[in-house]
């Protein structure tokens, strides 16, 4: 068959390649079921997440039967009150906004909605988690539709 | 600036406060805003450690669970830890050498120090939890 003109502009399977993705996060350390599982109950679960980059966390807005604390901490010895980042979070069923820019803890009493959480910026990484006193996770945790 | 609803949830870095607990070699991180934690039960501290120091001598227990939290500084790099701490736990006293990102589960009862940070070639982030509002230390009888 001989050669088509115009097919050279039909582009099939175009794929193209993205620069490979800096993660805006890593999972460092903390406390679940599994790793209790040999040493007995305890009602309490954490962890620690080290936030690189600016992003959206992942859990839509959501509230727990159980208290929490979240927790926000600069990892400079020397200065240890600057967040060394900026983080939205929106807290209540209205949303309303509060704006990050030390270390922190934010109390959550049972039934307190909270999220989204935006990591705005980012001077310096620092770790962000959470600490539920529940056994698990996501056991107690109502997520709101 | 209004006031809001919730803001009084959040207990923030206080600029400029030192505590009187810090030394040349442990920093406590200071933080300002609620009395109460908002009635929460459980509690949360953390201090830096860039040098050597027996941070606790007297083994005790306690009446609720706590949990001992040794990381390092470079939230990129969870392994990047360079120190070396030794925890005595229970009663014989056995000792523990912790030199990577550990956390230290105690429950209620379990008696425990003395805590010597031996070696900090890196500066620890050392965050203690505990499950219980009022930190009582009950000493060994």
């Amino acid at each position: 068959m001989a050669k088509a003109k115009y097919q050279k502009y039909v582009l099939k399977e175009p794929r193209v390649s993205l620069p490979p993705k800096k993660p805006t996060s890593v999972p460092t350390f903390g406390l679940s079921e599994e790793l209790m599982s040999g040493i007995g109950k305890f009602d309490c679960n954490f962890n620690f997440v080290g936030i690189l980059a600016p992003h959206v966390l992942a859990d839509p807005p959501h509230k727990h039967d159980c208290d929490e604390l979240l927790f926000f901490i600069s990892t400079d010895p020397e200065n240890t009150t600057d967040l060394g980042g900026e983080v939205e979070i929106a807290l209540g069923e209205e949303w309303e906004k509060h704006v990050i820019t030390t270390s922190a803890i934010i109390c959550l009493p049972k039934g307190l909605q909270h999220c989204p959480v935006y990591v705005r910026k980012v001077d310096r990484p620092f770790y962000f988690g959470h600490l539920l006193l529940a056994a698990k996770y996501g056991s107690n945790a109502n997520i709101l539709g | 600036m209004a006031k809001t609803k919730y803001g009084k949830y959040i207990l923030k870095g206080a600029r400029g406060e030192k505590s009187p607990l810090e030394t040349s070699a442990m920093k406590p991180v200071v933080l300002e805003g609620l009395e109460d934690w908002g009635g929460i039960k459980h509690r949360m501290k953390w201090s830096f450690i860039s040098q050597p120091i027996l941070m606790i001598d007297e083994p005790h227990s306690h009446d609720f669970d706590e949990f001992l939290c040794f990381l390092g500084c470079n939230p990129a790099n969870e392994l990047d830890f360079d120190a070396e701490v030794e925890l005595s736990l229970g009663k014989e006293g056995e000792k523990q050498i912790i030199n990577t990102p550990t956390v230290v589960c105690i429950p209620r009862g379990l008696i425990h120090c003395p805590i010597n940070f031996k070696t900090i070639s890196k500066p620890v982030l050392f965050c203690h939890i505990s499950t219980a509002p009022e930190y009582v230390r009950k000493p060994v009888s």
